[in-house]
C-alpha cells in the first residue's frame, strides 16, 4: 500500500512498516525548522523515535532492517555535502560495522548523502546483521524501488 | 584500532568490571553508596551500571563526550570540525529546555573515494577507541562513521565522530559551526551524561543566557572550577570568564575589563567576584563591570582600569563617569612616598582621587590640579588634599585644600597655592573675602629669608626662618 506524505512516498512490500512524520513546529526553538522524515523498518516502529533510529535499531534482528530517509531541505541543495544528484543504489560493499549512528554489535549501517529535484536528503540504513548484508541488501533494494520524491508543495 | 576489536574489547571488559573492581578504581561509586548502599551491594549487574547510567560503556555503540576526553573542557578537540546536531527536549542538563548535541568529526588529511563521504583510517586525526577507563563515559572515541549533516555543509569528506559536544545553546546560532536549522531529534539519549557535565549548574545558565557558544564569550576553555580560596566557581571561555560565589551569583567578565581583572589578582584581588556582568555606561562611551569591592571601567580612549575602596566611594559620590572626575586612566596606584594610594581620571583638565587613612579620599580637579601638580603633587608644600573641590560662599570662587596649604582660583585669577604660614595668615584675614582677595601668584623669594606672595588686593610677606607673615593689602 503506497504511503505518502511531504512529497515522500513509499510503496512497501509485505513485511515493512512505514511512517513519513514531520515534527510539530511547536517542538522547535525559534527560528528550528522541522523537516520530513520517512521510516520503514521490517519491526514495529516505536512511537517515540529517533530520526535517525534511536530506540529502533536495538530491536532489529539479524534479518531486520531499518531505513531513515531525511530531508535537509532545500537549502542544502549545492552544498557539496549534497553534491551528488539522484537517489543512491546501495550494494552490499557500501555497508560496514562502524558506519552506524550508534553500533550495535552485528548490525552494519550506511549512509547517503545527495540531491533529487529541489531537495537535499540524507538516506541512513541499517542491516540487522552485517553477515546476512547481500540477502539484507536485496531486500532493501525491493523496497526503495518503490520510493517516490516528488517536491515537498505537491503532497 | 578496528571497530569491531574495539567492540570485542569493550564486551569484555564491561563484563569483567565487576563491583569489586569497579569499587577499587572509580571515585563516582561514592554517589550509588551514597543513594542506596543495600540496593547497590546486593542488586545483580555491573557497578559501572548502577553508578553510570544508560548507555555509557563502549559496548553501548554511542559517542564519548567531548569533555571526557578533553580534560573536561566541552568543546571540539583541535583537528576536527562540526559536522552535524541533534537534539533531546527537556534535559536536565539544559534546566529543563533541550539539550544540543553536536558532532566533532575528524579532519582529513586526504579526501574520500566515491560516493563516501568519509576518509580512511590513515588520513584520520583521531583513531577509534574507548573513553577513558575507571570513569563513567567510556564510550567510543573515533570510530562511528557516520554524519547528521547540517554542519559545514561545504566539508563534504570528514573522518567518524571523534567526541560530542553538549550545548544549550541552538547549534545555527553559533556562527563558527556552521549549521543549518533542519532539526533532528533523539529523545533516548537525553538521559546520557559525563562526570564533568553537571546538570543546570549556575555558570552554564548563565552562558546560555548570555548565547552559549555563539555568545560574547565564546567556547569553553576550562570546566567549572573552584577557585583558590574555594569560596567560588569559575570558567574560563575563549573570549571571557563567569565567576561565580554564593554571595554574588554568576557574572560575566570578558575583553580589556578581564584583563584588568586579571592584572589586579582575579577575585582574590582588590575586586572581589563580580556582581554585574559588562554593562554599557549611560553616556554610550564606556562598559564597565561592578564587582563586591571595586569596578573596572573602560573606554576605547582610555583603556580599562579598576577603581575600589574609598577611592570609589568619592568617585561614585561624584556621578561615576558622568560627574567632574570623568573615567579612569589608571588602577589604583601607591604613592612614592608609600602613604597613599590614587587614582587619575580622565575628567576635563584632568582629574584624580588621592587617599591616605589621615585624610580620606579626596578628588582634586581642573585647573586646582593642575596647579598642585606643578608644586610637585603630594610630595610638594601642599602636600595630600584634604577636601574635594568646592566653592567659595559667594559662589565664585573654587578651592582645594590641602594637608599644608590650599590651591584657590576665581574667575578673575587662575589656580594658585597658597603654602604654609602665608595659608593660615590669609585664612586668620578672611579667606578670599579678606583685604587681600584671591591669590593671583606662587610666593617667590625675595631675599635670603624672605618670600612674598601677591595677591588680588596686596601682599603677603614672609619671612622664612620664622613663619611670620605680613599681610599688607594695597
Amino acid at each position: 500500500m503506497l504511503l505518502s506524505a511531504h512529497g515522500m512516498g513509499l510503496d512497501a512490500p509485505p513485511g515493512w512498516e512505514v511512517r513519513i512524520t514531520r515534527r510539530s513546529p511547536t517542538q522547535e526553538e525559534g527560528e528550528s525548522r522541522s523537516r520530513p522524515v520517512l521510516h520503514a523498518a521490517t519491526v514495529a516502529l516505536p512511537v517515540v523515535r529517533g530520526d535517525f533510529g534511536g530506540g529502533v535499531t536495538g530491536l532489529l534482528s539479524a534479518t531486520d532492517l531499518f531505513v531513515s530517509l531525511f530531508d535537509h531541505g532545500p537549502d542544502a541543495v549545492g552544498t557539496p555535502l549534497f553534491a551528488d544528484r539522484g537517489r543512491p543504489r546501495p550494494v552490499p560493499a557500501d555497508f560496514s560495522p562502524n558506519r552506524l549512528q550508534r553500533t550495535i554489535p552485528g548490525q552494519s549501517g550506511g549512509q547517503w548523502f545527495f540531491t533529487e529535484g529541489d531537495r537535499a536528503f540524507c538516506l541512513y540504513v541499517v542491516l540487522g546483521s552485517h553477515a546476512r548484508r547481500v540477502e539484507l541488501v536485496n531486500r532493501l533494494g525491493g523496497l526503495l524501488s518503490t520510493l517516490q520524491l516528488t517536491p515537498e508543495d505537491a503532497s | 584500532m578496528s571497530t569491531p576489536l574495539v567492540d570485542r574489547l569493550a564486551g569484555l571488559l564491561a563484563a569483567r568490571t565487576g563491583r569489586r573492581g569497579f569499587l577499587a578504581r572509580t571515585a563516582v561509586v561514592g554517589s550509588a553508596l551514597a543513594v542506596g548502599p543495600v540496593s547497590f551491594l546486593t542488586r545483580p549487574g555491573t557497578a559501572y551500571a548502577a553508578v553510570c547510567g544508560i548507555d555509557s560503556t563502549c559496548s553501548s555503540g554511542y559517542t564519548v563526550f567531548c569533555a571526557t576526553i578533553n580534560g573536561g573542557v566541552n568543546r571540539c578537540p583541535p583537528g576536527s570540525l562540526v559536522g552535524g546536531w541533534w537534539k533531546s527536549d527537556g534535559s536536565g542538563f539544559c534546566c529543563g529546555g533541550a539539550r544540543y548535541y553536536v558532532d566533532c568529526h575528524s579532519y582529513c588529511s586526504c579526501g574520500c573515494s566515491g560516493r563516501s563521504t568519509f576518509c580512511g583510517e590513515g588520513c584520520r586525526a583521531c583513531s577509534c577507541g574507548c573513553g577513558p577507563t575507571g570513569q563513567c563515559d567510556q564510550r567510543k572515541v573515533c570510530c562511528n562513521e557516520f554524519r547528521y549533516g547540517q554542519c559545514h555543509q561545504d566539508v563534504r569528506c570528514t573522518g567518524p565522530v571523534w567526541c560530542r559536544v553538549v550545548t544549550c545553546t541552538p547549534p545555527w546560532r553559533i556562527p563558527a559551526w556552521d549549521c543549518s536549522t533542519t532539526s533532528a531529534t533523539d529523545q533516548r539519549t537525553g538521559q546520557h551524561s559525563a562526570p564533568s557535565l553537571q546538570d543546570c549548574t549556575a555558570i552554564g545558565s548563565r552562558y546560555t543566557a548570555l548565547g552559549g557558544q555563539g555568545g560574547v564569550l565564546g567556547e569553553a576553555r576550562t570546566p567549572e572550577l573552584a577557585t583558590p580560596a574555594r569560596d567560588g566557581v569559575y570558567q574560563h571561555f575563549d573570549a571571557g570568564s563567569i565567576y561565580l560565589s554564593a554571595a554574588t551569583g554568576a557574572h560575566e567578565v570578558h575583553g580589556a575589563i578581564r584583563e584588568t581583572f586579571a592584572r589586579t589578582g582575579w577575585e582574590a584581588g582588590p575586586l572581589g567576584y563580580p556582581v554585574t556582568d559588562e554593562t554599557p555606561t549611560p553616556d554610550g562611551r564606556g562598559r564597565f563591570n561592578h564587582f563586591q569591592r571595586g569596578s573596572v571601567y573602560w573606554t576605547a580612549a582610555t583603556g580599562a582600569f579598576e577603581v575600589h575602596g574609598a577611592i570609589r566611594e568619592t568617585w561614585r559620590t561624584l556621578g561615576w563617569e558622568r560627574g567632574v572626575l570623568g573615567y579612569p586612566v589608571t588602577d589604583e596606584s601607591t604613592t612614592p612616598d608609600g602613604r597613599g594610594r590614587y587614582n587619575h581620571f580622565d575628567g576635563s583638565g584632568g582629574a584624580s582621587v588621592y587617599w591616605t587613612a589621615e585624610t580620606g579620599a579626596q578628588a582634586v580637579v581642573g585647573d586646582l590640579r593642575e596647579a598642585w601638580a606643578r608644586t610637585g603633587w603630594e610630595a610638594g608644600p601642599l602636600g595630600y588634599p584634604v577636601t574635594g573641590p568646592l566653592r567659595t560662599p559667594d559662589g565664585a570662587g573654587r578651592f582645594t585644600h590641602f594637608e599644608r596649604g590650599s590651591v584657590y582660583a576665581s574667575p578673575a585669577t587662575a589656580a594658585t597655592p597658597v603654602v604654609g604660614a602665608v595659608r593660615d595668615a590669609w585664612a586668620a584675614s578672611g579667606w578670599e573675602t579678606g583685604p587681600l582677595g584671591y591669590p593671583v601668584a606662587p610666593a617667590v623669594p625675595t631675599g635670603p629669608d624672605q618670600a612674598r606672595q601677591q595677591f588680588q588686593r596686596g601682599v603677603a610677606q614672609l619671612t622664612v626662618s620664622t613663619g611670620a607673615v605680613v599681610l599688607l593689602p594695597v
